[in-house]
């Protein structure tokens, strides 16, 4: 508590006083107290507005007004240049234009009070339901847009999302949680704060657990006819009783459509000691799974988090601190997906059933020394080394499915990594209006298994100048990377897949141009960015050299040298292989407007970001040696080997906006906040083979909130919700159909649940 | 701190100049480097209500030793430091009844009975006032302020 404690006092000497110093009137006060503090962006209590990178502040009372249950759903209503897009498995996030669907959160870096979720096997980290995190135990969510490597390392390109939970001041006592999605799910929750004092230290206990729980709506899949199985020659199978062979979906997706989410979080602070711990099981069936049967109850995933953080802070003399940290995390996955199509499952094998398992676990220790040379915060620095052994593994089962015996066995590995870094951040404030930061940070990784080395800089300058009074320009450069995760590097299901051990770390520079301007309550933003992505891992047609040592070494069945790339390259097989072959360019706007009047009891904003990202790769119908047309160009269209295109799911347009009214004593707060996500294309749109690349319409979502107490019952409130989204598709094609037939020529993207209410009470305790 | 310059007593107080006695536990580095950061910050600002401040730092010793200086050199604000909860009770007991403005960084010392605090809540920093000891100390803040703030009696 000590360390939280003195964090904010700091904070409170070094940046909210010399603010409230410039305070004139008493409406200066009320404008200044709504400017929010971070900490995120530099590891240091500073003003939003002139922190080294362009953040939104999501409150607890936000999270509550605007009825938010996840962080996706903040994301999408309430900050700036982030977006998410629902897979009905959990949610895809991308930032400023760039989303990489299928990346499982992995450009994203969740932090939850600096603990990084991001697992070590697939940089998994969810940002729907699967993000574990109470909700009732928030404080609040610092959103940071951009390369954030400087401090965090990998994963932290599109920018870093960190979740400070409550103090147990505002904890205090017992909380009971009841909420339902109508006809859907349930969620119940209970949560403890309290302050204490042990062997003459403070201390402070938090936690809270929940259970989460979901089944439905049923939403229906159109009928998709597949028709032949290759290797039956017979209409395919897509249930396990074989009905209407050959067609996929049709009916409701009653049994397939589901949620069992436990998960709790507990932070202990005693004296200078911290001590967080985080546990989750996410399981869930995912209707949308178009590679496997349709509509069956046996199949899920499964994600399970534990993480442990114990940290100390030692004040060492007045300018100089050292901060430690202890950490661990255990993680899992495991897939179980039955087939019944023989073209769905492993050779020789009419039926199966997939099980996919994942797991890796990490220790790491943290030591960080910072010094306030002048005891001001005019001049800092911040030094610190981080180091980490990670073991990660894999296996993948294609097992008969009524015996669930594994009969095909691929990709099985486990593997070690230490991980090295070190960085430097520099602050300074010379003037008063003008504040500089610069830093750098080295990562090394060291795969002892594949005897493969990874080194990346990730270095950052920002300077923001104040130049009249409460005008704050920015300009800001920043680099980060992201480590190939063993998922594409290792996986390999022995026929069509096969490793790449080779993958470099994929890299992206980012330049930002802002300008922020308050005016009382009121808040004015708006910025520019420039954003290159190298290296882009991209799955392509194994090269040859590829082919033939994976003959060599038995990752692909044996055939003589001279026919390896007749069978297995693009006019065989066709096996495939993630390289480094990718790169977007990202240029874009982002804007924002928000502020309070009424004294604060009418609350607005409005968020908007525009951005066009191209992504260019290798052109799938060509060769290096055989230019080609890029697909889904007019014709007479030039060869070329490679072709730039939108990036998938990403919108090039979006934002939100809110409002909200207390009205008066125990009458309600009622609160309406919208998103809306301009028109894009689907996930895999230009190689699906659709003439058409097939695009989601443009999505608003209309949102409206009422809570507050409940009358004569003291301790006890309620929320309602009801939500409307306007269109009914999400940008992810669906089914095995995935290219245009004379059956079914347009491509079916996955239904959206359009209409949901939500009632939930909280009672607490204290 | 200069929302000290909303305590309509603050002129006749300060007499000119206005006194801040910054209090620290020269056993806790926090203590220390948090007083140092307060009296920088002050000295920065240089006026509060168009006077000029002199920043004195002080070890605890005993609230009434506090409350002593606090009359004897006319201090207009007293500013508590962390590292000092063995002390608060003693100090706001000392200080009834002395015209002077209480002041904390730290939020739980707010509802112990110091006068002025901040806290951050959600991200956002939030005043803190005690009412019925701003009464005893003669502190009175402008209404409008007051109403931004989290009361405490």
């Amino acid at each position: 508590m000590k360390r939280r404690l003195v964090l904010a006092a700091a904070a409170i000497a070094g940046v909210a006083l010399p603010r409230i110093a410039a305070a004139e009137d008493p409406a200066d006060v009320e404008a200044l107290l709504a400017q929010p503090i971070v900490t995120t962006a530099s590891q240091t209590p500073e003003d939003q507005s002139t922190a080294p990178a362009t953040m939104t502040t999501v409150t607890s009372d936000d999270l509550r007004r605007y009825g938010i249950k996840t962080l996706a759903e903040a994301i999408n209503f309430l900050s700036l240049g982030m977006v998410t897009q629902n897979t009905l498995d959990d949610v895809e996030i991308g930032a400023r234009g760039v989303l990489l669907t299928g990346d499982y959160g992995d450009h994203v870096l969740l932090l939850i009070n600096g603990h990084a979720v991001n697992e070590q096997w697939d940089g998994t980290a969810y940002f729907g339901r699967g993000a574990g995190v109470p909700f009732e135990l928030i404080d609040h969510i610092e959103v940071t847009l951009g390369p954030g490597s400087v401090l965090y390392g990998s994963q932290a390109m599109l920018g870093v999302i960190n979740v400070v939970t409550k103090r147990a001041k505002d904890f205090d006592g017992i909380h009971l949680v009841a909420e339902s999605e109508l006809m859907t799910s349930g969620r119940a929750a209970i949560g403890f704060g309290r302050e204490f004092t042990f062997l003459g230290k403070r201390g402070e206990l938090t936690w809270e657990a929940e259970y989460y729980g979901q089944n439905g709506p049923a939403l229906t899949f159109g009928r998709e006819n597949y028709g032949t199985d290759s290797y039956t020659g017979k209409g395919a199978c897509f249930n396990a009783t074989c009905t209407n062979p050959g067609f996929w979906g049709g009916t409701p997706a009653d049994q397939s459509y589901w949620t069992h989410l436990p998960d709790g979080y507990l932070k202990l602070l005693w004296g200078d000691f911290e001590l967080d711990l985080h546990a989750e099981s996410f399981q869930r069936a995912d209707p949308a799974v178009g590679y496997v049967a349709y509509n069956q109850g046996n199949q899920f995933e499964q994600d399970r988090f534990l993480s442990g953080d114990l940290r100390h802070r030692w004040a060492i003399s007045s300018i100089a601190q050292l901060r430690s940290r202890l950490y661990g995390d255990v993680y899992s996955y495991q897939e179980q997906l039955p087939a019944y199509a023989a073209f769905q499952c492993g050779t020789g094998q009419l039926s199966c059933a997939y099980e996919g398992y994942g797991h890796s676990r990490w220790v790491g220790l943290e030591e960080q020394l910072s010094f306030d040379w002048l005891r001001d915060q005019s001049l800092t620095t911040l030094l610190g080394i981080d180091g980490r052994a990670i073991r990660v593994g894999e296996e993948n089962d294609s097992d008969d499915i009524t015996l669930y015996q594994t009969s095909v066995t691929t990709g099985v590995f486990d593997k070690a990594e230490y991980r090295f870094a070190a960085y430097l951040q520099q602050t300074w404030r010379p003037l008063r209006w003008l504040s500089l930061n610069a830093g750098a940070r080295l990562d090394e990784d060291f795969r002892v298994d594949d005897n493969v080395n990874y080194g990346h800089v990730s270095p950052r300058a920002v300077a923001a100048v104040t130049p009249w009074k409460d005008g704050t320009f920015k300009i800001l450069y920043s680099e980060a990377f992201r480590a190939p995760s063993y998922f594409e590097t290792s996986f390999t299901d022995n026929q069509t897949v096969i490793p790449a051990l080779s993958l470099n770390p994929e890299t992206v520079q980012s330049g930002e141009l802002s300008y922020e301007q308050r005016f009382g309550t009121q808040r004015v933003f708006i910025g520019g960015f420039d954003a290159v992505y190298s290296s882009v891992v991209f799955e392509q047609g194994a090269p040859n050299t590829a082919l033939q040592a994976a003959v060599t070494n038995g990752t692909l069945p044996f055939v003589p040298p001279n026919q390896v790339v007749a069978t297995y390259g693009p006019s065989g097989t066709g096996v495939l292989q993630n390289q480094n072959l990718s790169s977007i360019d990202d240029i874009g706007v982002n804007a924002a407007f928000d502020g309070t009047l009424l004294r604060r009891d009418l609350r607005y904003g409005l968020n908007v970001t525009w951005a066009a990202s191209n992504q260019t790769s290798p052109n799938p119908d060509a060769t290096p040696a055989t230019p080609a047309p890029c697909p889904n160009t007019p014709a007479k269209s030039p060869n070329a080997t490679t072709c730039t295109q939108p990036v998938t799911v990403s919108p090039v347009f979006f934002g939100n906006a809110r409002i909200s009214y207390d009205l008066p004593g125990d009458w309600p707060v009622i609160g309406v906040a919208t998103s809306l996500v301009g028109r894009r294309p689907a996930a895999n749109a230009f190689s699906s083979g659709y003439a058409n690349p097939p695009y989601a319409p443009t999505q608003v979502e209309i949102r409206g909130t009422i809570s507050g107490p409940v009358p004569s019952v003291p301790g006890l409130s309620y929320r309602l919700i009801a939500n409307y989204a306007v269109a009914a598709t999400n940008p992810y094609i669906v089914g095995p159909v995935t290219s245009a037939t004379k059956a079914d020529p347009n491509a079916q993207l996955i239904p959206v649940d359009q209409f949901r209410a939500t009632v939930g009470l909280q009672y607490d305790w204290r | 701190m200069r929302i000290a310059a909303y305590d309509r007593n603050l002129p006749a107080r300060a007499q000119g100049t206005v006194k801040v006695l910054v209090v620290v536990n020269p056993d806790d580095a926090d203590s220390r480097g948090l007083g140092a950061a307060m009296e920088t910050a002050l000295n920065r600002a240089g006026r509060i209500a168009g006077m000029p401040i002199a920043v004195t730092t002080v070890p605890y010793g005993t609230g009434d030793a506090i409350a002593a200086r606090c009359r004897s050199e006319h201090v207009s604000i007293v500013y508590l430091t962390t590292g000092l909860d063995h002390g608060v009770a003693g100090v706001v007991a000392s200080l009834d009844g002395v015209d002077v403005l209480s002041v904390s960084g730290l939020p739980r010392y707010v509802p112990q009975g110091i006068v002025l605090g901040f806290d951050l809540v959600s991200g956002s920093p939030t005043l803190l006032f005690h009412l019925t000891n701003a009464r005893r100390q003669n502190v009175a803040m402008d209404p409008k302020v007051v109403s931004l703030m989290q009361v405490y009696r």
